[in-house]
């Protein structure tokens, strides 16, 4: 019988003993004077809370650092080009489209990244070669060149990829599409690409090397952290605004999703890869604007579908073996966001924009992991630039 | 009492049976002796259990403190069975708070679909439990991935059912029998490993 060995470890164990955490009669101590009904303690919750509260702070600071260093930013940001509707002459792009790729400024990493970007930037113009005719880019190539990216990504170390969320912005690139309601002589305006691209976070993969002589590594394993790593989702989309009245613009589309994790031990190897599609919703207002400089919110929300996903385990144990499976989930990821926007026009028709922003997923009780079960309250940090023809 | 408070290392002598349902009972009556004479003979063990849900040993003392408040407040609700009885019903108690804090923390990654189960033939020859540490078993155990490690210890040291461990965990129960068949495919692989290499000498 194959249970057999299972039984015998179990009657085993019951002899294990383990050093008993420092203090806890103590606290057992305080808590049962307390005489409290004992429940999940709220010490446990209220770490959830911290990453918000940073977030918000982050995002008070970060838009302020950013508006006041927007030389030293272009050259780390990636840039997005918008195309605005033009039935107004003012100067505001009621964001008509959007390609936009966020990131969080990180200028150490900025130049160990730029090698991996530009091939990105090249294979993200490559591709719309085949797309539909109105889908082209007219700045693309000028994007590309004058953009760097600082893809912050959670490269750095392990403990970065668990630390709060707030230190965390999803990256996002889209396809522009715009339509102009007063059926001016072009009925498609074409707008650039953002070739807002990032590295991917890949960690570092666990060697191969499983050998038991390993035991030593082995048995301190257990004081890593277990969990699955997530990489900065990548996005591509499309968005069309139509303009409500003077400072209201309504903003909706498509959006792709790419969200990978990995989990690496010494003799166990997980890799995962999912597909999301989404539909967003979004509402601009245009607050207040001064000669070139204009500032404006938004609040939107955004409907995704996981399209399904891969998951790939490799076990290094004596022989190796590999498990690919197929991931799916029909269940439906909802998400709000909340941005804040200012933009500075350069010239007549380009506009340096930034918007920190805030977004929440809500638990959808899937059985994925994903980096939004992981990190569900979000921190984004956009920034780009807006083309107004 | 047979149960002497000794420095952690050493394992301590499990009560015997008119003894676990004396301190029991001295306990449910608010015995504050009691009670510290339960902590001091269980405390390892339990951390033990509970250190085979949970990898990360910061959060064994939240979940600990918790599992020893819910032993202490409903101590009055056990009903002895025989010998190790006290001490299964306070595992299982363990055993649910971490799975809690597991669940709360989204920390499981349990899939959903099930493979086809390939036939493994590792799973089925005779493993030797015998021939490693108590300390190194454990470890071994620790160290599964936590989908794997959750229904593991949930079907062999809980005896849950896979009927049982699906409701608890929200998945199928095709799911957990994938997650267990997994799991004892590796930690089968990984054991006979080391006894191999530990007989062989090699180092």
């Amino acid at each position: 019988m194959n249970n057999n060995w299972t039984e015998q470890l179990s009657q085993r164990m019951e002899h294990h003993e383990m050093k008993v955490p420092d203090g806890l009669w103590q606290d057992l101590e305080q808590a049962m004077k307390q005489s409290k009904q004992p429940r999940v303690t709220p010490m446990m919750f209220v770490k959830r809370f911290i990453p918000m509260a940073a977030a918000l702070i982050i995002l008070l600071g970060g838009a302020t650092l950013w508006i006041l260093n927007i030389d030293e930013g272009v050259e780390e940001a990636v840039t997005a080009v918008r195309n605005s509707s033009t039935s107004s002459p003012d100067p505001m792009p009621q964001p008509a489209t959007s390609i936009s790729s966020q990131q969080r400024p990180q200028t150490a990493m900025a130049a160990t990244l730029r090698q991996r970007t530009t091939s990105y930037i090249t294979q993200a113009i490559n591709e719309p070669n085949n797309e539909p005719k109105n889908e082209k880019a007219s700045i693309s190539q000028d994007a590309a060149t004058t953009t760097t990216t600082a893809t912050p990504v959670a490269v750095a170390t392990p403990q970065q990829i668990t630390a709060p969320t707030t230190k965390q912005a999803p990256n996002r690139k889209a396809m522009l599409k715009n339509l102009n309601e007063t059926a001016s002589e072009s009925a498609k305006k074409q707008s650039g690409w953002n070739v807002g691209a990032y590295a991917a976070q890949t960690g570092s993969s666990s060697p191969e090397n499983t050998t038991p002589r390993l035991i030593g590594t082995l048995l301190t394993q257990h004081k890593q952290e277990m969990d699955l790593k997530h990489s900065q989702p990548i996005r591509l989309g499309v968005s069309v605004a139509y303009s409500l009245n003077n400072r209201l613009s309504m903003e909706s589309g498509l959006v792709y999703t790419y969200l990978k994790a990995e989990q690496n031990t010494t003799n166990y190897h997980y890799q995962q890869k999912l597909h999301y599609l989404g539909i967003p919703l979004r509402f601009n207002y245009r607050l207040w604007s001064y000669k070139n400089f204009t500032v404006y919110c938004a609040t939107g929300a955004m409907v995704e579908k996981c399209l399904g996903g891969k998951g790939k385990e490799l076990f290094s144990a004596g022989q190796q073996s590999e498990i690919n499976r197929h991931l799916s989930e029909n269940r439906l990821q909802w998400s709000m966001n909340l941005t804040a926007g200012a933009q500075y026009n350069l010239t007549r028709q380009l506009g340096l924009y930034v918007e920190p922003g805030v977004s929440h997923y809500f638990d959808n009780h899937s059985h994925i992991q994903n980096i939004y079960k992981d990190s569900p309250t979000r921190f984004n940090l956009q920034l780009g630039l807006r083309f107004n023809p | 009492m047979a149960c002497s408070i000794v420095a952690s290392k050493t394992v301590h002598p499990t009560p015997v049976e008119h003894q676990e349902v004396e301190l029991a009972a001295q306990v449910a009556r608010g015995n504050a002796q009691a009670a510290r004479k339960l902590y001091d003979c269980y405390a390892a063990g339990l951390t033990s259990v509970c250190a085979r849900y949970i990898s990360n040993d910061d959060d064994l003392h939240d979940i600990l403190q918790e599992s020893f408040l819910q032993i202490f407040s409903s101590i009055h609700q056990f009903h002895y069975q025989g010998e190790g009885s006290l001490r299964a019903w306070m595992s299982r108690i363990v055993a649910n708070k971490s799975i809690d804090f597991l669940k709360h923390q989204s920390r499981m990654n349990l899939f959903e679909t099930t493979d086809r189960l390939p036939d493994s033939v590792s799973e089925d020859e005779d493993v030797d439990v015998n021939e490693l540490s108590l300390q190194t078993l454990h470890d071994l155990i620790r160290n599964l991935p936590i989908g794997y490690r959750t229904v593991f210890n949930l079907y062999v040291f809980e005896h849950l059912s896979h009927r049982e461990i699906a409701s608890r965990l929200n998945i199928r129960e095709a799911s957990s029998a994938s997650q267990l068949h997994r799991a004892k495919e590796m930690l089968a692989r990984q054991i006979k490993e080391l006894t191999h290499h530990a007989e062989t000498g090699r180092p």
